[in-house]
């Protein structure tokens, strides 16, 4: 036992690294954007201490606070099952040993490699627009030009499709993760007569699911947090109806210079992230399994 | 049974090639926008460029006060490189410490760990830019590499987490048997069978500080040093004509490095824990 | 163990210290010269013009400035010595973010290109910018025209900052476009022929071709919030924060935009929502399909591309004989001095330069629009150096005037909120009575907020 505990803590020394940069670059800022949200400020001068009024005014008052949340709940909703679904078939199809499958890996992974680039909003215009690639081929079948991204009803997919389309990242975690199950498995499995869905179900599943539970935590507290795609294609609009969270806290901050509210903003996102996470933490033990025989 | 392997290779491929196209479309506009002048772009006519121009080109990559595109790409490079390498090697370290040991407190950390991404930095920013005001590492690449060297990136950390726990501990205590320390361990069994996860880390720390735009703005004020995030949108202004051909063209050539090194990486993804000593 | 506790504490008690102080000195002297780029050798620090001086001048624009202004900087250093200048440029996008960073952290450029309307947010809590009254000796004012710099120049008396142009919102319009659709090329424009002609315009040309083409933005101010301020001749809001109209007017101008939606006057705003901004790249624009924009004379020359004959400027619509037509006049931008710099004088010699001497007006010529310096403007023109258009449209514009907008019409919180309420107009979302009521009541409270 004595033994254990004296290995245990050299635990302290591999993490170090983190505990430094946390308590140089990161508890600062922590504290600080906390104090802030208790103030008000401007950048342009000192923080004024207010106690709960950002806060009041967030829950009683702001419309934009409502609906942005509202807004961003919808996008999570849509986009984060479909990324993750996409994403981990199309890394099943990429695992496979087919000829010229780097090339496809690279087809798949180069939608994230754009990012939020400058030319993200030129290329979603030549698509999108009155007069886009799409509606023009609409116009062969005979349909209407639709709004893609001025419809209110219609734009937040439009942007969510941004981000579908750049499932990449969640792929190559995924493809990362398939590398680690060992074939005997399948090939055990085979031997005894298992079809290809049993073995997705109990073989791949399974050993793949420490990397799902990465996945799914990651792009949620990534999707509740997003901003780009918002700022590039429509700014918020129409209506608002784009006007993700993220944005929302943006303009706060840095177009109204309310850098307190804003501070508040990000407090009360992080608790809803914060209690998103701790469920699916919670809930992970029942479906999620180490090769350290542990859990969360 | 021959017979039945072509025929899914040949739906995989299909499915592969059609999903494919529409990934890369958007791509394909950009390769081919980059090659007409900008009255064409903006004019939508159709996406083969009616007449060749290397305009694109040729502008973009001598950019206004004296520096090329070259320049830019260079100043990326030193930002990117040193950048990479210190999150690979702190994110392993640290993400070692959480999944093999069980110390004190282990939990809670994890859990401050995690609970840091979730707060968004856009009300950081300025507190951080406090400190690195007072570090006097403004208008250096300093903000980004050092933060990096302290596994500051939560996320590629809980991956590595998550990918090391997926490795059962026989292979460890075996290790320990024949009397390697902790240290020996993770080079010699868990790293190997990380290759994939690690270079994962690699690339996507690569492409994301790549394509960073706001940080990059704040930080750094010497054009000589802009990265190319900056540069792309170094003439965009609203009283001012912009010239899309050009930041198609330098976004193409802006985008290939991420491209040839994810491309070539790949030879990381073929190994895994398939290979390594479970058999034996 | 222990040792590895106390080494940890160490940098821990480092690491805090280093990041925490001076958190909350905004107002610290510390100057831009004392941020350090590692590997220079030019920011020696000088009290008297002996030892070179370094002075940090920050500006955005497009590719034209830039190249204008570099070529002002390389001049400059070679005609003095003692001084040289850092540029320290890029686009539009993050500049003010930028700023007010280096605002915040004490570590702004000695130069600073701002958008006018900043001046009064920037000045709030702090003396941010110097007050040029102070080394009025060397620089010479009265190249500028006096009610110019008191009116948006100036705050309490204190000189901010210099205009490098003058600006104004004019109508651009397509000639011959217009003139085949019948359109009277020498048309006084007023709201009801606007609807009227627009009609026309339409009935002509038929399906996918409008008169005006504006973005949802440029819509809610060019002519919702004008036609608010001819029809009642008040400000919109005054500078002590009352409104100048009251529901029924908002009510009123409302009904009048969802007009000119009903009646294919201008472009659905469906259409325009990822143009903001951008309307001369919007593809009606470029393919000749509408007639004719409202905007700031400074954008013309980026609608107009090549083809400067086939448009002419216009005054906008105007009711007749109102007592306030809300045109803007403005200055492009500010040239300020950071009040924190180390060598105001050395910056304030720069800044004469850039306004009045020959050569600098030369280099730089209309990169920041018309110039608002009467002497540049003669030193130009004698060039043949200003586009015609520009010219025409700054003289209208200056016709044109109306009253001086106030703090509250430019700040952003509640520009954006008579943004969201046309947006909801003109999506057919909420009708204009209500949205009259709307608008009226959160103004008031929002205005409230801030005084």
């Amino acid at each position: 036992m004595q033994k254990n505990k004296k290995k245990d803590r050299i635990g302290y020394l591999y993490i170090l690294p983190w505990i430094v940069g946390f308590l140089v670059f990161q508890l600062y800022p922590i504290l600080a954007s906390l104090y802030y949200s208790f103030s008000e400020y401007s950048l342009i001068g000192e923080a004024e201490f207010v106690g709960f009024k950002n806060y009041i005014q967030i829950f009683t008052e702001d419309r934009d606070f409502k609906n942005s949340l509202i807004v961003t709940f919808k996008y999570v909703i849509y986009s984060l099952p479909l990324k993750l679904m996409f994403a981990l078939f199309i890394a099943m199809l990429l695992n496979m040993k087919l000829k010229g499958i780097n090339i496809f890996r690279t087809i798949y992974y180069i939608p994230s490699i754009f990012g939020g680039s400058v030319a993200i909003s030129i290329i979603w215009r030549f698509l999108f627009s009155h007069e886009g690639l799409i509606n023009q081929l609409l116009a062969y079948i005979n349909v209407e030009p639709i709004a893609w991204i001025g419809n209110p009803n219609l734009a937040l997919y439009n942007i969510g499709l941004l981000t579908v389309w750049q499932f990449g990242s969640s792929m190559v975690i995924f493809l990362a993760g398939l590398k680690n199950i060992p074939e005997i498995y399948y090939e055990a499995a085979k031997i005894d007569g298992a079809s290809k869905i049993k073995m997705f179900f109990h073989i791949t599943i399974p050993s793949l699911s420490p990397i799902i539970f990465f996945n799914i935590i990651m792009q949620m507290i990534n999707s509740f947090q997003e901003f780009t795609s918002a700022f590039v294609i429509t700014k918020g609009g129409p209506m608002k109806s784009t006007y993700l969270y993220g944005m929302f806290l943006y303009d706060n901050a840095f177009k109204y210079f309310k850098m307190g509210y804003a501070s508040a903003l990000s407090w009360v996102l992080f608790v809803i992230i914060l209690v998103f996470t701790g469920l699916l933490f919670k809930k992970s033990s029942m479906w999620v399994h180490y090769g350290d025989g542990g859990d969360m | 049974m021959r017979k039945n392997i072509s025929k899914s290779h040949f739906t995989s491929y299909l499915i592969l090639i059609i999903i494919g196209f529409i990934m890369i479309f958007p791509m394909i506009y950009l390769v081919l926008g980059a090659f007409k002048s900008n009255q064409e772009i903006l004019s939508n006519a159709s996406i083969i460029p009616q007449k060749l121009s290397l305009d694109g080109f040729v502008n973009g990559w001598t950019s206004t006060g004296g520096n090329t595109f070259l320049t830019y790409l260079l100043n990326t490079m030193k930002l990117v490189l040193p950048t990479v390498l210190f999150t690979m090697i702190s994110s392993t370290l640290v993400a070692y410490g959480f999944a093999r040991f069980n110390f004190f407190g282990k939990k809670q950390l994890f859990i401050l760990l995690i609970s840091t991404l979730m707060l968004p930095n856009a009300v950081l920013l300025v507190p951080r830019y406090l400190i690195f005001r007072n570090f006097n590492w403004l208008d250096t690449y300093m903000p980004f590499i050092i933060p990096a060297a302290f596994a500051t990136f939560p996320f590629f950390v809980f991956m590595m987490v998550q990918f090391i726990r997926s490795i059962p501990t026989e292979l460890d205590e075996a290790a320990q048997i024949d009397g390697c320390n902790s240290f020996m361990i993770l080079w010699r069994i868990i790293l190997p069978v990380c290759k994939p996860a690690l270079f994962s880390v690699g690339i996507f720390q690569f492409v994301w500080t790549w394509n960073d735009f706001f940080n990059a703005l704040i930080y750094i004020s010497s054009v000589d040093k802009f990265t190319i995030q900056l540069a792309l949108r170094m003439t965009l202004d609203i009283a001012s004509q912009t010239n899309w051909n050009q930041i198609m063209a330098m976004s193409l050539i802006s985008i290939l490095p991420p491209i040839i090194l994810f491309f070539t990486a790949q030879k990381y993804f073929v190994e895994g824990i398939s290979t390594s000593g479970l058999k034996g | 163990m222990k040792k590895i506790m106390s080494v940890g504490l160490i940098i821990v008690l480092m690491g805090v210290m280093l990041s925490g102080c001076s958190s909350n000195e905004d107002s610290s002297n510390e100057t831009s010269n004392t941020t350090v780029e590692s590997n220079t050798d030019s920011t020696e620090e000088t009290s008297q013009d002996e030892k070179s001086i370094e002075l940090r001048f920050s500006w955005w624009g497009g590719d034209e400035r830039h190249e204008g202004t570099l070529a002002f900087v390389d001049a400059y250093a070679n005609n003095n010595s003692s001084v040289s200048i850092k540029p320290e440029y890029g686009g539009w996008d993050g500049y003010y973010q930028k700023l007010t960073t280096q605002l915040a952290g004490g570590t702004a450029p000695d130069i600073i290109q701002i958008d006018q309307p900043w001046i009064y947010e920037l000045s709030q809590n702090q003396e941010m910018f110097l007050d040029l009254n102070t080394v009025s000796e060397y620089i010479d004012f009265t190249s500028f025209d006096e009610n110019f710099l008191e009116s948006y120049c100036t705050i309490d008396g204190k000189l901010l900052g210099l205009p490098t142009g003058v600006n104004g919102v004019v109508a651009l319009e397509n000639v011959e476009k217009l003139k085949e659709a019948d359109i009277d090329e020498n048309i006084v424009w007023d709201w009801d022929k606007l609807l009227e002609e627009g009609i026309k315009y339409r009935n002509y040309y038929g399906d996918e071709n409008y008169l005006l083409i504006n973005s949802i933005e440029e819509l809610n101010r060019y002519v919702f919030q004008y036609y608010i301020m001819q029809s009642t001749g008040n400000e919109l809001i005054d500078d002590a924060g009352e409104l100048g109209f009251d529901a029924a007017d908002a009510e009123k101008a409302y009904a009048y935009i969802i007009q000119l939606i009903d009646n294919n006057v201008v472009v659905p705003p469906e259409e325009m929502t990822a143009y903001d901004g951008k309307v001369n790249e919007h593809p009606k624009w470029i393919n000749d399909q509408v007639g004719m924009t409202i905007n700031y004379a400074s954008t013309f020359p980026v609608y107009v591309g090549d083809e400067g004959d086939k448009y002419q400027s216009k005054r906008i619509p105007i009711i007749e004989g109102t007592e306030n037509t809300g045109v803007v006049v403005r200055p492009s931008q500010l040239i300020a001095i950071n009040n924190n710099s180390d060598h105001k004088e050395a910056v304030a010699k720069v800044l004469n330069d850039f306004m009045n001497e020959e050569e600098s007006v030369k280099l730089l010529a209309t990169v920041r629009g018309i110039p608002a310096s009467n002497k540049a403007v003669g030193i130009l023109t004698a060039e043949n150096a200003i586009s015609e258009l520009e010219a025409e449209a700054i003289e209208i514009a200056l016709d044109s005037a109306g009253i001086k907008q106030s703090i509250y019409v430019n700040d952003q919180e509640i520009t954006q909120l008579f943004v969201d309420i046309t947006q909801q107009v003109m999506f057919k979302n909420i009708d204009p009575s209500e949205a009259g009521d709307i608008l009226v009541t959160d103004l008031v409270k929002l205005i409230d907020s801030k005084k």
